[in-house]
């Protein structure tokens, strides 16, 4: 009897193993910052770790500090409308991180296990990146987490590079983060020296956009940026100068960085001139500067005589408008967010509209790839409509004159098409509604219409039919 | 303004070009999907065509590495990647993690109501993975480039600020990797891209079946 139980329950619940999988459940997804849709703004996802339920308050406001001071930075202070950002209220058992290191050792219990002293490194701070994908994967969508957070609820100063970056709340965390944000996001290189590790590589020219071993001036990859009179390598200590200054990416001597002192260097500084550009051109790798634009169909007819209005929306940098500008068959035009096409300026037949929109910041002097600029074209046919100036009756059939008739184009009596002879050469002027003289009675008055097959209608045409 | 105009005319050739080449694609979209093909018009080709180039040399068939933007639907898989035998939970220091293991396997997989995550002009980096999704025929379907998820950088700094760190790597890393919801989808392949000084190449990781 017991075992027949048994086999009962363990049907139950294979039964609900298998019709209702483990349900997925997505954390609650706060967004702090809404820019516009993630297909086209860069997205960063903010995770907590060691807050406990009650302490979901000062998580809120350790990110909301940690954003601002990302968004007090150039240039993500000029850029911060390109960015959203989520925050993701992760609940852990436990408050804080663990500190192994410490006697006796403090272990917490949180939802990532952020763990200080990572690798005998006391300032590391190691979470289950396993753990984080999870809730990740659950909470955001996946065109919605370009930048990958997490923050842990130390105050000791602590962190991480990498995906996903941590820090803890100490007030220099975010520096921190802002420099691995450079090399994440902007994959530029270290500008610090030696001692290893990492190991000094000298064998090869460094791919990262901010380190050379080049000190020939044509062959420095940021030589648009030193003035021709600044000395080379450079010995100076003016921050913010562009040059060729001695020691980068774990050498001390052989390899170069672009300024005296960076945030790919040391902590409080600006990132200056090469690294923000780079910064730049990242961030608009994933936003094109070109929102949106209307009409939403590319092809567009446009009757003589009618004027059809187009107009873009841009991103907004903080500071600046992006330039826009109206090309007409490739020629300017306008500028501006709106543009009016008037059919008269035009002849009859195919023409283009583009809208290029371009960021002229002069923080960027290099984009090979012009990701600073974005355009919308539009195909527009110029035509003349259809025009009925007289009609009459010929034995059964109705003669219709005018102009512009194209070949194909259908008489219409009362909206409704008749069997006309349109196979003159286009344009025509003559079109002959076969037996449609029957159709209409001797004193009748209609409306005839001449319908081009490019879709174009002529004006109504009012026909009295002659008494027999 | 005159230069700008210059540009006008630049991007003018650029973007007619473009065009030309694609109006048979945009013929079928919808007009959202339309909407979003134009505002790439003036997006050149040359950052991925390096890519283009290096999947070609590995013997993958690429016809548009931009077709994939324009999908509806998604999955989303998940794969964990044993790269080292050392499995431990403590990351490894770069000595110990010069020759990854090709152990990729395939966690979880499912769809997702997403577009699929773009850029306009991506930039390879020896930090980054190339993931590569193929046909049975071996002819891209998809690909993305994700910031290598086995690197974690130590990095602090003194009183000072300067900064010293190193680069230490996760020996089981995973991945969530967004594809089209294509049943044709067979493979995915992982490459890293090894910087030789002048040029990328592709050194193969490992692949998972779908």
């Amino acid at each position: 009897m017991s075992f027949v139980r048994g086999l009962c329950v363990s049907s139950f619940l294979l039964i609900i193993v298998v019709c209702f999988p483990q349900q997925v459940s997505a954390e609650p997804v706060v967004a702090l910052v809404s820019n516009g849709s993630p297909g086209n703004r860069v997205d960063m996802v903010i995770l907590g770790d060691g807050y406990t339920a009650g302490e979901m308050d000062k998580y809120s406001v350790d990110v909301q500090q940690f954003v601002q001071a990302v968004f007090a930075q150039e240039p993500f202070k000029e850029y911060q409308r390109y960015f959203n950002v989520y925050r993701i209220d992760v609940i852990s058992s436990e408050s804080g991180a663990s500190h192994p290191e410490r006697t006796p050792a403090v272990i917490k219990n949180t939802r990532f296990s952020a763990s200080y002293n990572c690798l005998g490194s006391q300032r590391l701070i190691c979470v289950n990146a396993s753990s984080v994908l999870t809730v990740v994967s659950n909470s955001v969508a996946p065109n919605q987490r370009d930048i990958l957070v997490v923050i842990v609820n130390d105050p000791q100063y602590g962190g991480s590079g990498g995906v996903p970056a941590v820090v803890s709340t100490h007030s220099a965390a975010s520096e921190i983060m802002l420099h691995e944000l450079g090399h994440s996001f902007g994959l530029l290189g270290d500008e610090y020296g030696g001692p290893p590790p990492p190991d000094c590589d000298l064998s090869i020219e460094p791919r990262e956009p901010n380190v050379t071993r080049e000190s020939q001036p044509a062959l420095i990859k940021w030589n648009y940026w030193i003035d021709p009179a600044t000395a080379i390598p450079t010995p100076t200590t003016i921050p913010g100068l562009p040059g060729l200054y001695i020691g980068a990416r774990y050498c001390d001597n052989g390899l170069f960085r672009p300024t005296h002192n960076s945030k790919m260097r040391s902590l409080n500084f600006p990132y200056e001139q090469i690294n923000t550009e780079q910064l730049i051109k990242r961030i608009y790798n994933l936003v094109s500067p070109l929102d949106s634009s209307e009409p939403v169909a590319l092809a567009i007819r446009l009757p003589r005589g009618q004027a059809q209005g187009f107009s873009v929306s841009t991103l907004m940098p903080m500071t600046r408008t992006l330039e826009t500008g109206w090309l007409v068959d490739g020629q300017p035009q306008g500028t501006g967010l709106t543009f009016t096409l008037e059919s008269l300026t035009l002849s009859d037949g195919s023409h283009s509209l583009q809208s290029i929109v371009k960021d002229t910041t002069r923080n960027v002097r290099n984009d090979p790839n012009h990701v600073l600029v974005a355009s919308t074209k539009w195909d527009v046919i110029v035509e003349t409509p259809p025009r009925i100036a007289s009609a009459s009756i010929s034995g059964k059939n109705l003669i219709i004159l005018g102009d512009h008739f194209q070949e194909g184009a259908v008489i219409e009596i009362n909206g409704n098409a008749q069997r006309t002879r349109n196979d003159q050469p286009d344009p025509t002027t003559l079109l002959v509604g076969k037996k449609a003289g029957k159709r209409i009675a001797a004193g009748e008055t209609v409306t005839l219409t001449v319908l081009n097959p490019s879709g174009f209608r002529s004006d109504s045409f009012t026909f009295t039919k002659p008494a027999e | 303004m005159k230069s700008f105009y210059t540009s006008f005319v630049i991007i003018s050739l650029i973007a007619l070009t473009s065009f030309c080449f694609g109006q048979a694609k945009e013929s079928n979209a919808g007009p959202s999907q339309e909407k979003t093909k134009l505002q790439e018009a003036t997006s050149t080709p040359s950052a991925k065509t390096v890519i283009k180039d290096l999947l070609l040399a590995n013997g993958i068939a690429v016809e548009d590495l931009d077709s994939q933007e324009y999908v509806e639907s998604i999955q989303e898989i998940r794969v964990r990647w044993d790269a080292y035998a050392d499995r431990s939970e403590r990351p490894l220091r770069a000595a110990e993690a010069s020759h990854p293991s090709i152990n990729f396997a395939v966690v979880s997989r499912q769809q997702r109501s997403s577009g699929m995550p773009r850029q306009r002009a991506p930039e390879l980096s020896s930090d980054q993975l190339l993931i590569v999704a193929v046909d049975a025929l071996g002819r891209l379907r998809a690909w993305a480039l994700m910031m290598d998820p086995r690197i974690i950088r130590d990095e602090s700094a003194d009183t000072t600020g300067a900064i010293t760190g190193q680069i230490l790597y996760r020996a089981t890393p995973e991945f969530l990797i967004p594809l089209p919801d294509n049943p044709a989808i067979k493979e995915v392949r992982f490459y890293h891209p090894r910087w030789t000084g002048s040029t990328f190449v592709l050194d193969t990781l490992g692949k998972v079946s779908l």
